[in-house]
């Protein structure tokens, strides 16, 4: 018995090393760390990055840019702590909030045209999948998953109609295997890829995401933990306002946008501004749709708790905050005139 | 005595790195049939080598090998060798199905029942007094009933010549004897021409009816010795003792 | 041997011990560090509503396919490289060029070539089954002891009564040995592939088992998964091919 309790010090002991190698590395407390994705919608956030708003106002700050592959890695990143502020749509933030993930959404970022795309003839709408056409998008518990979730249940009052029919393949896959018209019957895309795919020849879409999700819908919204917002709350403060600015500035001028953007996307300056500018496209703050998402993907228990309150959702509005910033800082000064 | 068995003007070398050594020099040899003979000699005097080629795993440069006057080159179930190595019963076979080994290969082409194949493979391991072991795997027996293992399978293929490379060179002295012993008795018994090699002349007087003495660098036949002595041969007896002591002296 | 599985026993006791207790003691957030109750109503969760069942049964269907094909295909490969030596450099270098490549970084070819679905996987395995198990039938086979070949050629066996009686049986410590490593690589292929490859939601392995269950943030769920895959793991090395080591070259005393 004394063998393995010695046995089990070491190797506590020795865990306790490797974690506190980890540890000494997080120290620094100017820093802030975005996970960026490719896609259109991400725009701002992009132009946030190409115009260095954040480093305007406080040069201090470290920005640091993580390049992650998908929202499932980028969850589990700010779980870990690695992340601050991310990017995804609704869907995904609700599935990880209602397993008791601290977090909110801190804005709105973009609205965008979505579309189920197919390369077959005799698919005109949902009612013509075959069950051995295969529907390609991102993963389970996604936006796109959620949308056609709710055509189906909108259409056949069968939420999980296309459910076995489902690809797991990332945007470019997807795509490329749309046009090789190989294995995938039809690809739940978004811009870049939606804009590329109506251009070819033989695909067509047979359903958009507002037709799917009855209306207009926020895509993407920005997010951030309960812990950057407590503590960091100049940070968070500051991000919003570069946020806000980097929307603001599309919206106003998106040929100037789409010069600084053209290089990060691969794209010419006409086909960047022509994207920008397509219907449905639109970079907003205001968040639209979370009701909606919210009582549907209860109903069909991808959720499991109910009543949430929009407070427990979205974070207190950067006017708010910048109050609370204001006081303590007068606090501050007060404090400091009382230690004179 | 008819000539069964005859080998003519056989030379066999080497190639090692810096030379061509020769092995066997003009080697010629009458093996008469059912006869049992010896060839001894110190190692290296290429007496291995020499039953290599009469077991066709090995080519001499010049010279003939004959069996009723007609060549042999290949090998085959007329000349079974026995070695030394007891590796050479096969571990995943039980000691049965070792010797129905034999049965089967020699039995090609007439064909034999399932019965039958077992019924002579059984006789042979009568033969060797393992009938009790049938159902062991060669890894449980000693090394001598290993050897008397193989020894049962060596004789269920049913060649007419027996080949036999030291077999007993790897036992114990005591067991060393008593296969000797059952090796004489089941020759008397069996119709077959045994080709011995040792380098034991004990062994040689133990066994043989004629041994062919051979001697180093090249390896060359010295004398053929006839060896009169009647079955079954005691070791402690003079003429045993006086033949032995002639042919240390020739060796 | 009791021993060793005792000490085993043990051992786990005692880490689930202190598994449970650092998720009681609240140091980690559920979400991060989920306590055994949790994983093993999620295990049950699983097991009764049939997707774990399902998936292993898809896992179990494709690797044993997988192996089924590498096998029969490295048996004639290392077999005509014994016989012929051009050949032999032929494979051998294909071996060597192959066999360390891990399945996943052909995964783009594979994609391209193959699609995603279930042949994409079946082709992952046979890759990383096949090369091994060449090398090690290969080495069993130069290795067999010459008197052996002797015996074949005294007793006139052709070639294939020579590969079926001698040649297979006298290296098959080298050949379950093979297997056993094939068996590794392919399980870890297998699931890196589902869980890499995406699958048809129906047909997903436990690689997909997992990876549906982190999509869903569902970490008691992802935990269930590893159980289920330490268990199989563990089962077929220790049990399945210990079974066949016992029945075949242990008995023969071909190993000790």
């Amino acid at each position: 018995m004394k063998k393995y309790i010695l046995v089990i010090i070491v190797i506590s002991l020795s865990l306790f090393i490797i974690s506190g190698c980890e540890g000494t590395e997080q120290s620094n407390q100017k820093s802030i760390t975005i996970a960026e994705q490719y896609g259109l919608a991400y725009a701002p956030v992009q132009l946030i990055k190409e115009l260095g708003l954040l480093n305007n106002e406080d040069s201090d700050l470290k920005a640091e840019w993580k390049q992650l592959s998908n929202t499932t890695a980028i969850r589990e990143s700010m779980l870990a702590g690695e992340v601050d502020i991310a990017f995804m749509a609704i869907p995904p933030f609700l599935i990880a909030k209602d397993k008791g993930m601290e977090w909110k959404i801190i804005s709105a970022l973009s609205e965008s045209p979505l579309g189920l795309m197919t390369n077959r003839e005799y698919i005109k709408s949902l009612a013509d999948f075959k069950a051995e056409d295969k529907i390609a998008l991102p993963q389970p518990g996604s936006v796109q998953h959620i949308l056609l979730s709710m055509a189906a249940q909108r259409n056949f009052k069968e939420t999980d109609k296309f459910d076995d029919q489902l690809l797991t393949m990332n945007h470019p896959d997807a795509m490329n295997a749309l046009l090789a018209e190989r294995e995938v019957s039809a690809h739940f895309a978004s811009p870049p890829y939606l804009f590329l795919e109506s251009k070819e020849a033989g695909i067509k879409k047979i359903l958009s995401g507002s037709e799917a999700f009855g209306g207009d819908f926020t895509f993407i919204i920005g997010v951030s933990t309960e812990e950057f917002y407590q503590q960091q709350s100049e940070n968070y403060i500051l991000f919003l306002k570069s946020l806000r600015k980097a929307i603001d500035f599309i919206e106003k001028n998106p040929a100037e946008a789409s010069e600084l953007l053209a290089d990060n996307y691969d794209l010419s300056q006409t086909e960047m501004e022509e994207y920008l500018t397509w219907p449905g496209m639109k970079f907003t703050p205001e968040i639209k749709g979370l009701q909606e998402f919210l009582s549907f993907m209860t109903a069909e228990g991808y959720l499991e708790k109910k009543d949430y309150q929009r407070s427990d959702l979205i974070f207190t509005d950067k006017k708010d905050l910048e109050d609370r910033e204001i006081n303590k800082a007068e606090l501050k000064r007060g404090a400091a005139k009382n230690g004179e | 005595m008819k000539s069964y068995l005859e080998l003519k003007n056989i030379n066999k070398s080497f190639e090692t790195e810096k030379e061509r050594k020769p092995a066997l020099k003009n080697i010629n040899l009458q093996i008469n049939k059912n006869e049992f003979i010896t060839i001894l000699g110190p190692s290296g005097c290429g007496k291995s080598t020499l039953l290599k080629i009469i077991a066709g795993f090995s080519r001499a440069d010049s010279g003939q090998l004959l069996k009723n006057k007609a060549k042999i080159e290949k090998a085959g179930l007329d000349r079974i060798m026995l070695f030394q190595d007891f590796e050479q019963l096969f571990p995943w076979q039980k000691v049965i199905e070792n010797v129905t080994f034999a049965v089967k290969a020699s039995a090609k082409n007439n064909n034999l029942s399932k019965a039958q194949i077992k019924e002579k493979a059984l006789k042979y391991l009568n033969e060797v007094k393992l009938e009790n072991y049938q159902n062991y795997y060669p890894h449980q027996l000693s090394g001598g009933m290993k050897q008397r293992v193989a020894l049962a399978r060596t004789l269920a293929a049913e060649g007419e010549i027996m080949l036999m490379d030291e077999p007993f060179g790897s036992v114990d002295s005591q067991t060393r004897q008593e296969l000797q012993e059952l090796l004489v008795q089941i020759w008397q018994k069996e119709e077959r021409t045994i080709i011995f090699v040792t380098h034991d002349i004990r062994e040689a007087v133990f066994l043989s009816e004629r041994i062919v003495l051979m001697k180093n660098e090249p390896g060359e036949i010295i004398e053929v010795v006839e060896n009169r002595m009647l079955y079954s041969r005691r070791r402690s007896s003079k003429e045993f003792n006086q033949l032995f002591e002639q042919l240390e002296t020739r060796l | 041997m009791g021993n060793k599985y005792r000490q085993r026993l043990i051992w786990i006791t005692i880490l689930a011990l202190i598994w449970q207790l650092t998720a009681l003691s609240g140091i980690f957030s559920e979400m991060i560090f989920p306590g055994l109750d949790q994983i093993f109503l999620a295990l049950i969760k699983s097991f009764k509503d049939g997707t774990l069942i399902k998936q292993i049964g898809f896992s179990l269907s494709i690797i044993i396919q997988g192996l089924f094909l590498a096998t029969a295909a490295a048996l004639i490969l290392a077999l005509t490289a014994y016989f012929s030596k051009s050949a032999a450099g032929l494979i051998d270098t294909l071996t060597a060029l192959a066999h360390p490549l891990p399945g996943i970084a052909l995964m783009p070819l594979i994609l391209i070539w193959f699609g995603s679905g279930r042949t994409a996987i079946l082709i992952v395995i046979i890759h990383s089954v096949l090369w091994p198990l060449i090398l090690n039938l290969s080495t069993g086979f130069n290795s067999i002891p010459d008197i052996y070949t002797l015996i074949a050629r005294n007793y006139r066996l052709n070639k294939l009564e020579f590969m079926f009686k001698i040649l297979i049986p006298a290296s098959l410590p080298y050949f379950i040995s093979g297997l056993k490593i094939a068996w590794a690589r392919s399980w870890r292929a297998l699931i890196s592939a589902e869980m890499l490859f995406g699958a048809i939601n129906s047909l997903g392995g436990l690689g997909w088992f997992i990876f549906q269950k982190r999509v869903f943030f569902d970490l008691p769920g992802v935990f269930a998964g590893i159980i289920a895959i330490i268990v199989i793991g563990v089962t077929v090395e220790d049990f399945i091919f210990k079974k066949i080591e016992v029945k075949t070259v242990k008995k023969w005393g071909m190993l000790k």
